[in-house]
């Protein structure tokens, strides 16, 4: 099983490499948003000039549709009769296993580049750095999990960017609100890792939740 | 199936929904205040205070009747009451100048106790300010009241809510009404995916359309009473919150149905997505609340009601209500399944 | 017309309680308006739902 898993994460990684542009893509996605933004603002540091709400609920919408538009083409990108041949292969729990982990590292590669992006361009108001990265591993890892069984749902569909859109949003959004107030503590340099003991379970608890049911679901999914 | 098309539980909504819509709107609201004027007075003043009351049965020379200021500290008896009608009385108190306390102002709980109506108040109703010259009658006196609850059955008065607390037993329904409907629609998917009978597809899709159909309903009565309430039909709010990602879910869901042409393959492929959103959506209506503050009863860290929301006489109308409601709602699955069945047999024939 | 007149006839029925509880004030401090809203809200809603399906039904018969 893990052999499998480890095989599809390279095939996927070498599948990434020759398709280049796509992830660099996504990342100019980022960049753009960002910098949309900060023309909006009027060029000025978006700390000096909005609250740390605001910069947060900016960077969060962004994570949203960046996660959205880079994990919706996880099951589009190769061909169907490809995919048949896998599942010939291996198990489903691996092929869907593999699609979240990879999905996973993609997700927080993009997270950090959002970060530093929007840190550069708009400044930022996050004190305590590693909570916020602790936020930003369990918020892209737990996005990144939801997207990819929904990605698979919205391929059966021939999926197009609107239906992974509603289908995900209302799924992710338990999932934001909990993220949002979680990464909200590292706007303050007071608070320590155990004061927000009981948001990082329910975090975790949440990620655990989804790849056990991608794991249940995934198999009924791929038979055709 | 075959409990579909009997008749004997759908005949139980009548006497349920009646029952419910009958006591619901036919019991009084308990006794209660609706304003107090003036509602300041200086220390050391004599004063008239008119009271307006609701549902209240005063009386002339009732010898019951007991009108008392009272906090923490002091407790101020009226030195005079005069009876205007039944809801409307005017009492006269002496303020003593030496009451115990430092305050600058003090609030006071006026209770009102009589024979027929039990004890009821109104909580802060009546200011006392320092004043500079202290002077006047002392007027103390030491009648400790207990509550004593009003004759007859009752559903409690509450500031804000007044006559709109009945909406109890017709908005929350919906939503009882709705989850339970989703929850239909679950276990229909989990019964496809485990042995792929077309049947428990149509269950579950009709059961997601009807389960739509009451959260609309109650997302349209509650934000009526929201208006009323709250002064917004919508405020940000768990619970709200809650309701409007069902729907989201659940409309989602059709859009994903509407998207997929192979029969088979659209009944498998909106299973899986309605079984994964149902458990979010039960994460998101059960756990979130629990992480944060709600205006709903119940709320900061129980999603349902404790006894003060919900007393005595208002229970067992409110769960007949509850039951009616679904059972209603499992009616009006049923006809949906059957008509789906109906019409697909016929388009097979054609 | 018959069916109509019988409807009214029902509906009073059923409003009744509204105008036979509490005191002179009930519509204007009681907020009695909100739960006649919410009742009206629920029945337009039942009523909306068996009009589509009887529509579907009768569209049904006519293709038999």
């Amino acid at each position: 099983m893990f052999r499998e898993i480890s095989l599809l994460i390279k095939k996927d990684l070498l599948l990434e490499w020759r398709m280049r542009y796509a992830i660099g893509g996504i990342v100019l996605y980022v960049v753009a948003t960002v910098f949309v933004i900060y023309i909006i603002l009027s060029s000025e540091k978006a700390t000096e000039l909005v609250s740390y709400r605001w910069w947060s609920v900016l960077f969060w919408i962004t994570m949203l549709f960046t996660a959205v538009n880079a994990i919706a083409k996880s099951f589009t990108q190769e061909n169907k009769e490809r995919l048949l041949y896998y599942y010939t292969l291996v198990r489903p729990q691996s092929v869907i296993l593999s699609k979240m982990l990879y999905n996973m590292l993609l997700m927080l590669l993009l997270s950090v580049i959002g970060m530093v992006v929007f840190s550069l361009m708009l400044g930022t108001p996050v004190k305590n750095y590693p909570l916020f990265l602790l936020a930003l591993l369990f918020g892209g890892s737990g996005l990144s999990f939801v997207l990819t069984l929904v990605s698979s749902i919205a391929a059966k569909a021939d999926g197009n960017a609107t239906l992974m859109a509603i289908l995900s949003l209302p799924v992710m959004l338990p999932l934001i609100m909990v993220l949002q107030q979680f990464a909200g503590n590292a706007f303050f340099i007071n608070i320590q890792l155990a004061d927000v003991l009981k948001e990082v379970a329910a975090l975790a608890a949440f990620d655990v939740l989804l790849v056990a049911m991608s794991c249940i679901l995934f198999p009924y999914l791929w038979r055709d | 199936m075959s409990l579909l098309r009997q008749l004997w539980w759908k005949f139980l909504c009548i006497p349920l929904l009646f029952y419910a819509f009958f006591t619901g709107m036919y019991l009084p609201l308990g006794p209660g205040i609706v304003r107090v004027t003036p509602a300041s007075v200086q220390r050391g003043a004599t004063i008239s205070i008119d009271i307006q009351g609701y549902n209240t049965h005063f009386k002339e020379d009732d010898p019951s009747l007991n009108v008392i200021l009272k906090n923490d500290n002091n407790l101020l008896c009226a030195s005079e009451i005069t009876i205007g009608s039944s809801s409307v009385i005017n009492a006269e108190y002496g303020i003593p100048p030496d009451l115990r306390t430092n305050n600058k102002k003090d609030y006071y709980n006026l209770i009102i106790y009589n024979e027929q109506d039990g004890t009821f108040f109104l909580r802060d109703a009546f200011a006392v300010e320092r004043a500079d010259t202290a002077k006047g009658i002392s007027m103390k006196c030491t009648t400790i009241l207990e509550m004593v609850s009003p004759e007859g059955k009752n559903f409690p008065y509450r500031e804000i809510l007044y006559e709109s607390i009945r909406n109890l037993f017709f908005h929350v329904p919906m939503w009882f009404t709705m989850i339970f409907l989703m929850l239909i629609a679950f276990i229909g998917s989990i019964l496809y995916l485990s042995n792929g009978k077309e049947e428990y597809d149509l269950i579950a899709s009709s059961a997601a359309g009807v389960g739509v159909f009451f959260g609309t309903l109650g997302i349209l009565t509650g934000m009526q009473w929201a208006n009323f309430t709250w002064g917004a039909p919508w405020v940000n709010d768990p619970k709200l919150n809650g309701a409007a990602l069902g729907m989201l879910v659940y409309l989602a869901y059709f859009v994903l149905r509407g998207s997929l042409n192979d029969e088979t393959k659209r009944a498998r492929v909106s299973a899986v997505y309605s079984v994964f959103a149902f458990v979010i959506f039960i994460v998101f209506i059960f756990v979130i609340p629990r992480l944060t503050q709600s205006l709903h009863p119940g709320s900061g860290g129980n999603p349902g009601f404790n006894t003060y929301d919900l007393d005595s006489v208002m229970r067992p109308v409110f769960y007949s209500a509850v039951a009616g409601f679904i059972i209603l709602g499992c009616w009006m699955l049923s006809l949906t399944v059957r008509y789906r069945q109906l019409f697909k047999i016929q388009s097979e024939k054609n | 017309m018959k069916n109509l007149l019988l409807t009214l006839l029902l509906m009073c029925v059923l409003f009744s309680p509204l105008f036979a509880t509490g005191t002179e004030n009930l519509w204007t401090t009681g907020k009695i308006h909100v739960v006649l809203g919410v009742l009206l809200t629920i029945l337009a809603g039942i009523l909306v739902f068996l009009f589509v399906l009887e529509r579907k039904i009768s569209k049904l018969e006519k293709t038999n």
